[in-house]
Parts: structure tokens; sequence; C-alpha cells
């Protein structure tokens, strides 16, 4: 059992790496791409990844051309990250093949296989003592559609 | 936009997202019982693997351990070190390095083994036989949807 879950696992990294950048990085874009413009300690505290391995992550896009930083506008001496345009396009492309990779993956279960599938997922890291918390979704929508009112 | 159109846009893709949780719960769990036999838990897959395989090349290994080949490489000059495998040239291809367990290769594995079912067994405690099966069986669906 544990040998399939490994060969499925490194099989979806395997082909988030084709597509340029780390796991950890993809987090980071991913989150930055729902809200713009956070501190380190934010996009730590959202991604669940230490602030010195969040620094790096950030220093990596950054010097790949993805994210820039800029001081705070209420408080001078925080940097704040945001997407630059090359890393709104790169997390777009990879949001599209992470969620073709998602459907073609689920395309032989069907939508209840699918959703007892997660539930099983769930019940197995509760039986290791590590329960997996995704039920309650992120206060934040897309930075692009901010706009919208989320009632 | 729906509510639930919406929260698609917001979460990454959640079976994937769950299988990595997972997937990152089990190797916890077995990078404790490895280490405390000196190893890690990808070493530990390799050994695994060499015991069902013996006498792959490190390429071969590397593959079936869900490895990069250069980590591969990197594993067996490790596991060399600690005195688990030992690589001997194929007989009829110098060239090539067939790699096999030495018997502490094996103590280790054993050991490990016994608890690393224990794990797996917490793991799948609370559920019945019947949703062992459905777990099986949908991860083996993914598995080949991917491959295919």
């Amino acid at each position: 059992m544990r040998h399939v879950v490994r060969a499925f696992s490194a099989k979806l990294s395997g082909q988030l790496a084709e597509h340029g950048v780390s796991e950890a990085e993809y987090v980071s874009l991913f989150a930055l791409r729902r809200i713009p413009n956070m501190s380190n300690a934010d996009l730590s505290r959202w991604t669940g990844v230490s602030p010195q391995g969040t620094n790096e992550v950030l220093k990596s896009l950054i010097a790949s051309g993805m994210v820039e930083r800029h001081p705070a506008a209420d408080h001078g001496r925080i940097l704040e990250a945001c997407l630059t345009e090359r890393g709104e396009e790169v997390i777009a492309a990879c949001e599209d093949a992470a969620n073709a990779l998602e459907a073609e993956m689920c395309s032989g279960l069907r939508p209840h296989e699918v959703a007892v599938f997660w539930d099983l997922l769930r019940r197995c890291a509760e039986g290791l003592g590590a329960p997996i918390n995704d039920q309650g979704s992120p206060p934040v929508r897309l930075a692009r559609s901010s706009s919208r009112s989320r009632v | 936009m729906t509510p639930a159109e919406e929260t698609h846009l917001i979460l990454p893709p959640r079976t994937t997202y769950l299988v990595k949780q997972l997937e990152l719960a089990i190797r916890a769990g077995m990078d404790v019982i490895a280490g405390e036999y000196g190893v890690t838990s990808l070493q530990y897959t390799a050994l695994s693997v060499l015991a069902r395989h013996p006498g792959l090349s490190a390429a071969q290994m590397a593959h079936r351990s869900f490895v990069s080949p250069q980590a591969g490489n990197e594993m067996v000059r490790i596991l060399e070190r600690k005195g688990l495998i030992t690589r001997t040239p194929d007989a009829y291809n110098r060239h090539i390095k067939r790699i096999s367990l030495t018997p502490a290769g094996r103590t280790v594995l054993s050991r490990c083994d016994v608890l690393i079912d224990q794990l797996e067994a917490r793991m799948l405690d609370a559920l019945p036989p019947a949703d062992v099966e459905a777990l099986r069986t949908a991860l083996r669906a993914c598995v080949r949807s991917l491959a295919g």
C-alpha cells in the first residue's frame, strides 16, 4: 500500500517539475496569486513552510524573475512579495497543468468514487495521527477577482 | 460564480493534495522507524526493492525506488559505505555493477519491515477490509490513468 502511495506521489511531483518550478515554489506562487503583497511571515503562515524555508523559496523565485519585493505601504521596514507578470504566467500555466493532471488521474473513477477516495485518504492520515485539515477553505479569493464580493 | 466554483479556484486540486499529505505522513513515520536503524525512509525503500529484485543495476534500483538516477547513485554509495549492500561486476559486462544486500542489509530490512508493517496496520486500523480494498483499487486506478 505505502509503495503505491509513494509511486503515485512521485509521479505527481515529476509532472509538476516539468513546469520548471519546485513544489515549494509552486505552493508560494499559488498563495501569492490569491493574496498579493504578503510579507515573509504571512507567506510562511499560509504555506506552513518555516520562515527560513520561505525566505529561500522567495530568493529563488526573485532570482528567476517570478516574484518581486517592495517595502510595505504602511510599514517601510517590512518587505512584501508579489508576482511579476512572468510569475503570473507561470503560476497560471502550472495550475492549468495541475488541474488537468488531477482530471486525468481521476478519469478512471466515478464522481462518488472520488468522494469516497478522499474520505479514505483522510481516514488513513488520521490513523497515523496526522489528520489533514483541508475542510476550512483559507479566507482568500483569486487576486484578480478581488473586486467580486463573496457572499 | 457559484460558491462551489469559487472554492474550486481557491483550493489546490484536492486529490493531489490529499495524496501528497498522506505520503508525507507515511514518510515521516517511516523516517522515524528507519532512523532507528541508521537509514532514511528512501534508503529503506531501496533496500526492500533490492530484496525483491537482487542484482539490479544502480539505475534500475533508482527507477524502482522512485528517485532520480543521480539520487540513486548517491544512495548506492551511502548504502555501500554502511555495509548494507555490495556491488559485483556483471558476469558478461564488467561495466555493469549488480547490487545485492549484505547480511547486515537483510537484518536492517527485516527489523524495519516489522515496525513498518505495524505503521501500515495503524494507518488502516480504522478502515473495514472492504474500505482498504476500495482504497487500493482507487489508488491503482489513478496510477493507471496517469501511466496511460
